[in-house]
């Protein structure tokens, strides 16, 4: 180790502060240059990949541009043009995500929490595998996973087979709406529980045994400990895990790609929608002006629910 | 233990995939050209340095395979691409002005995009001997908005009515191709005909889904009757009264019950085709499904099927012809190549005997009329109980009308007629209502 130090004195003598050096930032910047130079394709891949497409996108949302032609300066028309009946898919999207979150992310929550409580007794065991049964759907590529579900939910698939079987009807789950997004919901379900799961378990693990043995001693049940002791020091894992599932709704891709964007649209979000007009229709403007409004309204949302559910959360 | 099963199965899973990547090399080494017209010199004669193609398909390879070895000095890089993936990146290389493809495919339905929006290669002059082989429906998804051409039609898709002859026969009905094309002579003859089927048999007649509909059954109806979703002077024309006439025949359909509810290309769709039980009775859609049909959607109906004329609109401009499907080829503007480009087309698409091959050899309509009337293609089809059907096809392909459907504006204004098709469907909405309001929404996409 002392070696190492040797070699890299640079470290042993870096600020602790945020004084500045007496040679200004350029000179530590050429001090660290190594440092630099090694973090540096990071950013310039970000810059490339991450910041120009942001500043770009803001650049197309004030323009008319279908990729092949010039572009064309129209001001606020691609945000204006939202108010008009063309602009009903990308409401219509914007619903779409309102009412598959409000259909899966409470239930995705509750039951991560859930069965990581129970994964967490000390009762149970074989923990590890039960984890890491839970954790693989979050692994798998969704897009494989979405067609397999097609096959399933199919009209002749496997879940209507086995409905045919005891004589029940079989569920239209693809071919009608609320089918749809119930197939979609299930999907995005399965997908997203082992990671929520993880999640919540290892803020589990960071609540002390001694307190659920105090209360157990002063007589609480295991439901009186989970919703007096567990829950309330869950709050700031149950926000984040929340508003991930909330921004994962809005943003649902691939699951809706492979299992089809269902009828009248109805399980198309905002993402999909972007992608749609940007990509089917060749329309970089508008699409680019929606995925502003999109950008507002989780940022919006995740404020709300900062507000709301994380004023106790420290 | 646990972990030396894991081990052990980790193993054996590197090394299937290994085998398959072999197995799949050895696919690759079997390729065998199929018998392309012999290019004794090279058409482009100086024509040298690299030369990049995105055409997939056996009679692609055997073609660019010839052109190779006539074209020593040439270095030809040929890959399949996905339509989706030819649209977006051609895209990108015609804004760059560089990279992409000499020579690109791209659906008929899909290019009046770049042939509208430019990028693309005039090649009137080139195809001036040419326009009067090919059939003037095919010439329309090419042709510019000052009449100029951009592209070949490669292979078309003339819409024609498969039919179950059983079906026909356990209904009481005449069962031969030319009785069945006289009986369903237009859209109300066929309306009609699923009556009968479905009180005879109680069987249905045709697949088109109500929730998950595309549009595409009602697009070939509008199509049969010479209507379109803009007129000749650009003015949308989506909700029209004739339009809306032929929606409300569409919806007589799923008012009598007379269809299922399979969406296209799903098990169940499939399933109604090769069923003996609960077969479905006909199949309004583009001549290339007689490729599917006998290979792997129905094989073991052979001798089940007919081929009969798709029925007609009533109106002025008529026909019992529809396209459905296709593809064309161009050539972008910034080719380094437009010689050989142009060359290769020409010897692939526009010439006799290689154009013949892609209907006997790859089973596509080639577009050169004349071929239809070749002998080789006097073949009794034994799937289609001995049917002769290569003159039905010929006669749909000349007739196809010109019609205002696959404008630059394609994708969005299907996309909106099949929600608002949707919406008819589910009762939501009057046939006016769907589409007056889907005119609302593309008008306001196109300002």
């Amino acid at each position: 180790m002392a070696e190492i130090s040797h070699r890299l004195p640079d470290s042993d003598a870096a600020p602790t502060t945020t004084t500045p050096s007496p040679g200004g930032i350029w000179h530590e910047m050429k001090r660290q240059r190594w440092a630099y130079f090694f973090i540096a394709p990071f950013y310039i891949m970000f810059l490339i990949f991450g910041l120009f497409p942001i500043g770009f996108s803001l650049y197309l949302s004030f323009h008319r541009w279908d990729g092949l032609g010039p572009m064309e300066f129209i001001g606020w028309q691609n945000f204006t043009y939202l108010q008009t009946p063309g602009g009903a898919a990308f409401w219509q999207s914007m619903r779409n995500s309102f009412t598959l979150m409000g259909m899966y992310v409470p239930l995705l929550t509750l039951i991560a929490l859930i069965v990581a409580v129970l994964l967490n007794s000390e009762r149970v065991r074989g923990f590890r595998i039960y984890r890491m049964l839970i954790f693989a759907p979050f692994v798998t590529s969704t897009i494989a996973a979405g067609f397999v579900f097609q096959l399933l939910l199919g009209g002749q698939g496997l879940f209507n087979t086995f409905l045919e079987a005891f004589s029940l009807p079989s569920v239209p789950w693809l071919s009608t709406v609320w089918g749809a997004r119930i197939s979609l919901s299930l999907l995005v379900f399965w997908s997203a529980l082992g990671y929520n799961v993880v999640i919540m378990l290892s803020g589990l693990q960071t609540i002390p045994r001694e307190l659920n043995d105090a209360a157990a001693i002063d007589g609480a049940g295991p439901i009186q400990i989970f919703f007096l002791i567990t829950i309330p020091l869950m709050r700031p894992i149950i926000l984040f895990s929340t508003v991930f599932s909330i921004v994962s709704a809005f943003g649902l891709f691939d699951a809706v790609v492979a299992l089809g964007r269902g009828p009248l649209r109805a399980n198309v979000t905002p993402l999909v929608q972007i992608f749609d007009v940007a990509f089917g229709q060749f329309e970089y403007g508008r699409a680019s002006a929606q995925a502003y409004i999109y950008f507002l309204v989780i940022m919006l949302l995740t404020m709300l629910q900062f507000r709301f559910l994380g004023r106790n959360a420290s | 233990m646990f972990r030396k099963l894991l081990y052990i199965g980790m193993i054996l899973g590197l090394l299937l995939s290994t085998a398959t990547v072999f197995s799949q090399d050895e696919d690759d080494e079997e390729f065998v050209p199929l018998p392309v017209l012999e290019l004794e010199e090279c058409p482009v004669p100086d024509a040298s340095g690299e030369f990049e193609a995105w055409l997939g398909g056996e009679l692609w390879d055997s073609f660019i395979g010839e052109f190779a070895e006539a074209c020593p000095n040439l270095d030809i890089v040929n890959g399949a691409r996905e339509w989706s993936d030819i649209q977006t990146q051609m895209q990108l290389a015609i804004t760059a002005g560089e990279g992409g493809c000499d020579l690109c495919p791209m659906e008929q339905k899909d290019i009046s995009r770049f042939v509208y929006g430019g990028g693309l290669l005039d090649i009137s002059e080139q195809v001036e001997p040419y326009i009067a082989d090919i059939s003037p429906g095919a010439w329309e998804a090419v042709t510019g908005p000052n009449g100029a051409i951009y592209g070949i039609p490669s292979d078309v898709g003339p819409v024609v009515m498969y039919y179950r002859r059983d079906v026909f026969e356990l209904a009481g009905l005449p069962s031969d191709p030319e009785s069945v094309t006289e009986m369903v002579a237009t859209w109300q003859d066929y309306l009609e005909l699923c009556t009968t089927i479905k009180e005879n048999t109680g069987l249905y007649c045709f697949n088109n889904t109500r929730a998950n509909n595309d549009a595409r059954t009602y697009e070939m109806m509008l199509w049969s009757h010479g209507l379109g979703y803009f007129d000749d002077a650009g003015n949308l024309t989506v909700a029209s009264e004739e339009n809306i006439e032929v929606l409300e025949l569409m919806g007589a359909f799923w008012e009598q019950d007379l269809v299922t509810d399979h969406a296209s290309w799903t098990d169940e769709w499939y399933a109604s085709f090769s069923s003996f039980d609960e077969p479905v009775a006909t199949l309004v859609i583009a001549g290339w499904m007689e490729i599917f049909l006998p290979t792997w959607v129905a094989p073991d109906t052979a001798g089940l099927w007919g081929v009969a004329q798709m029925p007609s609109g009533t109106g002025d401009n008529v026909a019992r012809a529809a396209l459905d499907g296709g593809s064309a080829l161009f050539i972008p503007a910034h080719s380094d190549q437009p010689e050989v480009a142009w060359a290769l087309m020409e010897y692939a698409v526009l010439n006799y005997e290689n154009a013949l091959l892609w209907r006997t050899s790859a089973g596509n309509f080639p577009v050169l009329s004349a071929v239809y009337d070749d002998p080789a293609l006097d073949e009794p089809d034994p799937f289609f109980a001995g049917q002769l059907t290569t003159p039905l096809y010929l006669d749909v392909y000349n007739n196809v009308p010109a019609v205002n459907i696959w404008g630059p504006d394609y994708t969005m204004m299907n996309e909106v007629v099949s929600t608002a098709i949707q919406r008819y469907s589910r009762g939501e909405l009057t046939a006016a209502e769907a589409l007056e309001t889907a005119q609302t929404e593309i008008a306001a996409n196109l300002e």
